[in-house]
């Protein structure tokens, strides 16, 4: 098969030359902060107005943490959960059998396709990052179905385990658990997950948070216009031991 | 380039146009190549790099080789762009990114003729354009993996630094969108 695609020398030499005149090569940290600062307000101004402040529970961005391990490590503590609690879980999803679930997920983690809203991805500064998966995590902590594009496709439940464990599950359109978080603290299911965030943020010794993030799509076709971003997830939240 | 050229041009590159200048010398025609193959039009395709390299531009003071090369950052942005059309974001063209940055958009014949010639050339190449079309029928990282491995002919390393899924999962990838195709023949 012929692979050899046209050349375009014409429109190559134009673009080279937009993109080298381009005032945009004068970027600079300064000008980064400058566009981090009304981020950082409005999430400071959302949280003031609507949560009841909480001492600090602050998440320690480490680029290490593998989404292989979180998900097994939420996935075994799933798994671990008491026959009466499953029950109780499996009846907020809606599905019959949520271990079985698991074990597709297990298996699928090959495969798995992770819907993350794409520009959030792209050559983003931690901080910027963690600000905007904070964003999408409060809308989830509060049960909040209008949750930002993000997560649009999936309806979150909140779960507590008799141990405490809460479980922040999203439940995907074809009923399949979506996206896993836990919060391995022990917190009433009412009270408001508070982030906050200034600077770098250290995690308090008592607490630990876990953040699982897994899709299943399932024969997602073009015409449905479910394309997923390729599995892109550069950084991942992890517990500071 | 190997690696450390590469790493020592974009450093420069964060400062000095020049520099810059050599990193798409070397790396537009592939982006282009993989954008044509990714969606079988040229103007598409043409629109989508001018997108691309524009993003990197302005991305690129924060870009550092911590846990991808700039080839596959690259591609990784090529491939967003392409997602993004297909959610249904249009591609700014070239003239309105000149426009956008302060430069004059003239129109010009012979652009226009190198793009006509172009289209035309891709339009012969008839397998292409039919394995094109089946893979259109797959889910888009089926479709981005087999792309890469067999059109743009990278390595499985290579392929999962650029998608950020582990090897394994890059041959799974591969194996399962190659019966996902035959299977296609079937029918």
């Amino acid at each position: 098969m012929n692979k050899s695609t046209p050349d375009l020398p014409l429109h190559r030499a134009r673009l080279r030359r937009a993109l080298l005149a381009s005032p945009q090569f004068e970027g600079s940290p300064f000008t980064f902060m400058k566009k981090l600062l009304p981020i950082g307000l409005a999430l400071a101004l959302l949280l003031t107005l609507n949560f009841v402040q909480k001492p600090d529970s602050t998440i320690q961005i480490t680029p290490q943490a593998s989404a292989e391990e979180l998900i097994d490590d939420v996935t075994s503590k799933i798994r671990a959960l008491s026959s009466d609690d499953l029950i109780v879980l499996e009846e907020k999803l809606g599905v019959p059998d949520v271990k079985m679930i698991l074990e597709e997920a297990q298996q699928a983690l090959d495969l798995r396709d992770i819907t993350l809203h794409e520009e959030t991805v792209l050559g983003l500064d931690d901080k910027e990052y963690c600000i905007i998966v904070l964003e999408n995590l409060y809308a989830l902590a509060s049960d909040e179905p209008n949750c930002s594009a993000f997560f649009k496709d999936f309806r979150p439940v909140v779960f507590t385990a008799s141990d405490g464990t809460i479980f922040i599950i999203s439940v995907g359109q074809d009923l399949v658990p979506g996206l896993i978080f836990s919060y391995s603290s022990p917190i009433s299911e009412d009270q408001t997950l508070t982030f906050t965030f200034a600077g770098m943020p250290t995690l308090s010794e008592e607490e630990s948070v876990h953040f699982g993030l897994v899709a299943f799509n399932r024969d997602i076709t073009l015409e449905e216009n479910r394309s997923f971003l390729i599995g892109e997830l550069p950084y991942m939240f992890e517990a500071a031991e | 380039m190997n690696l450390q050229e590469e790493s020592q041009l974009v450093a420069q590159a964060k400062k000095n146009p020049d520099a810059f200048g050599a990193l798409f010398d070397h790396y537009h025609p592939k982006i282009l190549a993989y954008l044509i193959h990714r969606t079988g039009n040229v103007a598409l395709a043409q629109d989508l790099s001018s997108e691309t390299f524009f993003k990197a531009l302005s991305k690129l003071w924060q870009f550092q080789f911590r846990s991808i090369s700039f080839s596959a950052w690259l591609y990784r942005i090529a491939g967003n762009e392409l997602n993004m059309h297909y959610r249904g974001k249009r591609p700014v063209s070239l003239d309105a990114l000149m426009e956008n940055a302060g430069f004059d958009a003239k129109d010009s014949s012979d652009l226009v003729e190198e793009l006509k010639e172009a289209e035309e050339k891709l339009s012969r190449q008839k397998d292409f354009l039919e394995i094109r079309k089946k893979l259109e029928n797959l889910p888009f990282i089926y479709q981005t993996v087999i792309t890469l491995r067999y059109l743009e002919e990278k390595e499985i390393p290579e392929i999962a630094e650029i998608v950020g899924k582990r090897q394994g999962t890059v041959r799974s990838i591969l194996s399962r969108g190659l019966q996902k195709l035959r299977d296609m023949q079937q029918i």
